[in-house]
């Protein structure tokens, strides 16, 4: 059975994605609900640190060609002249791959008519998986530093997420509305948005809630840091037809136990009842789209 | 693009690389090589264009605040500080 | 011409937010030009209440499209796409899904009867405006699209021009969060990085990160402490942090709540400026500016 996916996401960094999705999931899995959690926010991931995890790495990779050995063909400049990011060139001595440029897409290998290309794998990243406790697997991609490929290690993380065997995936996304919120919310069958009652908040608030409209998924908010701004968020929210299932109040000691790493729901007096009730609203919004999750 | 034996010196135009989805600096770099220049005076360059000129074997030199004119004479006079492409 | 760079591996670090107050603060004594590289969330502009001057256009890739007067239906495309971005519509024409499509042509070059081709398309937009501390450059990205990284450098470009006209010698970059397409395109040949942390743990991990990415692009590194008093152990973390990875520390800012709206204040004409400087942020951002300054020049 495919699991039901749903993804915590925010145009601006920080409004607290991360802590929704790792609680969430620690909640949900409590319940006998089988939850693996994804964290597809590959540039910085953060949800490993809330856990006690043992991962079992594998690289990610992509195809870059290579210029075999041999001679091309006199004046011969066709891979060039197909490659569309200019990642193929002409530099003298015969053709030069710039690996930083190339898509992968193996345009330039089918067209050469001496088959003077091949391709080679070069890392990219890796995904991580590992057990949390019963019922809970994380899953976490990283991109390494100085690579650009962020995407493709973002699908990586999503099918290594859906071998795992789970009714439902929560993937945590990175920041952002651009290559990398698409790679990992396309498709997904439900879309969190976190945001908080500021002008950046509601700013980049309205720049998900288009791409989450163009992208044809069912949305729903959650407002959190309430008190930190006087942005009228729900107002918005409440114009444009898009549910707020749940409101978490600004309150230092929950910046305090999530900078040590804690779990709310664990270490916060509410946090547990906070969870409750966002996983009791958004199974009824899930319900409402048919994707009801059984208790 | 200047010939040192005989002085005589052609303009190219870089427009179709400005222009272009990614990496103008190696496409200019492409330019280069595609003209045969053996040796490349520049007032900055960027660290893609830095990577492709190494990959061209094409050693560059820097030439701030110069006319084209000093910059020639200074580079054959050894004058110019070649920029070490890693 | 000299750039600094703000920017934070984790995003919510705060790094817009301060970068208003930095430059609110660097203007008062020297000009500057402001590029606003988080094309994809671009904030600052609206931290200070800049009015747009003009706007230029962003062109994306090409997006690829099928002519069905031609496609044979015959599949070719489909086995030659290596995004999945090919399927037959019920009709048995070739269908692109843009939001899969690379704009690659591979399915183009497999096409025997070139019913494929690229048509132009607008990513987004370069904007230009006025602020109270000049001129800020700052991009948007249209949500969804590809090339965040070459939006950035096209701001920066632009930024640079801005700077050359008016004679001005600094550029600060608001960057945007993470160490991917768009934060190397902002750091890149930047003079300084001024990296934004928190004392959290995700802080602490990311700022490695990015520490890691200025490093590969050899571009020097100092750090803030920003919300210092939300965790002691924290900031423990952060300062040996910094210690071990041989960095300084320029300054710690207490978090404040007032921060925020004393700048929509100021930014909105209804408080001056000068009452911004009874703010602690902005008094341990003078001496982190002092601390500063001279290590941009060089």
């Amino acid at each position: 059975m495919k699991p039901i996916t749903i993804a915590i996401a925010s145009g601006k960094g920080g409004t607290g994605k991360t802590l929704v999705a790792t609680n969430l999931a620690v909640f949900v899995a409590r319940t006998g609900v089988r939850m693996t959690l994804a964290d597809c926010d590959v540039e910085a991931p953060n949800d490993h640190l809330f856990f006690d995890v043992h991962p079992d790495v594998s690289v990610v990779e992509v195809p870059i060609p290579e210029v075999l050995a041999g001679t091309c063909p006199e004046g011969c400049t066709v891979c060039r002249d197909t490659c569309r990011f200019g990642a193929i060139r002409m530099l003298g001595g015969g053709p030069v791959v710039f690996p930083d440029l190339c898509h992968s897409c193996g345009a330039c290998v089918d067209v050469c008519p001496a088959g003077m290309l091949g391709e080679r794998q070069v890392r990219v990243g890796q995904t991580g998986a590992g057990v949390v406790q019963d019922g809970l697997g994380l899953v976490m991609g990283q991109l390494d530093v100085g690579q650009m490929k962020a995407p493709t290690v973002i699908g990586a993380t999503r099918e290594r997420a859906g071998t795992e065997g789970a009714d439902v995936v929560i993937l945590d996304a990175p920041p952002g509305v651009a290559c990398s919120a698409v790679a990992t919310l396309h498709g997904v069958d439900f879309l969190v948005l976190v945001t908080e009652p500021t002008s950046f908040g509601l700013h980049d608030l309205v720049l998900m809630v288009e791409l989450g409209r163009e992208l044809k998924l069912p949305m729903a908010v959650v407002l959190n840091r309430v008190g930190t701004g006087v942005v009228d968020v729900a107002g918005y929210c409440q114009s444009e037809g898009i549910p707020i299932i749940a409101r978490f109040p600004f309150d230092r000691e929950v910046a305090a136990c999530y900078a040590d790493g804690g779990l709310l729901v664990d270490g916060h007096r509410l946090g547990h009842q906070w969870f409750s009730d966002l996983w009791e609203s958004l199974r009824e919004q899930l319900a409402s789209i048919g994707s009801g999750v059984p208790a | 693009m200047i010939d040192l034996e005989t002085m005589a010196s052609v303009v190219i135009s870089n427009d179709e690389n400005r222009a272009g989805a990614e990496g103008a600096g190696i496409g200019a770099v492409e330019l280069l090589a595609h003209h045969g220049a053996q040796a490349a005076i520049v007032t900055k360059v960027g660290p893609k264009a830095a990577d492709a000129f190494r990959r061209a074997a094409i050693p560059v030199y820097m030439a701030a605040g110069l006319t084209v004119r000093e910059a020639v004479t200074a580079f054959s006079r050894g004058e110019l500080t070649r920029l070490d492409l890693g | 011409m000299r750039t600094l760079v703000v920017a934070s591996g984790k995003g919510g670090t705060g790094k817009t937010t301060l970068s208003a107050v930095l430059v609110r603060l660097v203007a008062r004594r020297r000009r500057v030009v402001i590029a606003d590289c988080d094309v994809e969330a671009s904030n600052l502009p609206v931290a200070l209440r800049a009015n747009v001057v003009t706007r230029s256009s962003f062109a994306g890739n090409p997006r690829a499209v099928v002519d069905e007067d031609f496609c044979e239906g015959c599949g070719d495309c489909l086995d030659r796409c290596r995004f999945g971005a090919l399927s037959l519509s019920d009709k048995g024409f070739a269908v692109i899904d843009p939001w899969m499509c690379e704009s690659c042509g591979a399915c183009a070059q497999a096409c025997r009867v070139d019913a494929i081709s690229f048509v132009p398309h607008r990513a987004g937009e370069i904007l230009v405006g006025k602020g109270p501390t000049g001129p800020i450059v700052f991009g948007r990205l249209r949500p969804g699209e590809d090339l965040s990284g070459k939006l950035v450098t096209s701001v920066r470009e632009r930024a640079e021009g801005i700077a050359n006209e008016r004679g001005t010698d600094l550029i600060v970059i608001d960057g945007p969060p993470g160490i991917g397409c768009p934060a190397i395109a902002s750091i890149t040949g930047a003079n300084g990085v001024l990296a934004v942390t928190e004392p959290t743990l995700s802080g602490e991990h990311d700022l490695r990160r990015l520490v890691g990415l200025a490093h590969q692009l050899q571009v020097p590194v100092k750090v803030v402490l920003n919300k210092a008093d939300l965790s002691a152990t924290g900031a423990g973390r952060i300062r040996a942090a910094c210690q071990e990875l041989e960095l300084e520390l320029v300054g710690e800012v207490a978090f404040d709540a007032d921060l925020p709206p004393a700048l929509e204040a100021v930014a909105q004409g209804e408080a001056p400026p000068s009452s911004l400087d009874a703010l602690t942020a902005v008094r341990s951002f003078q001496k982190i500016w002092s601390r500063l300054e001279p290590w941009v020049d060089g």
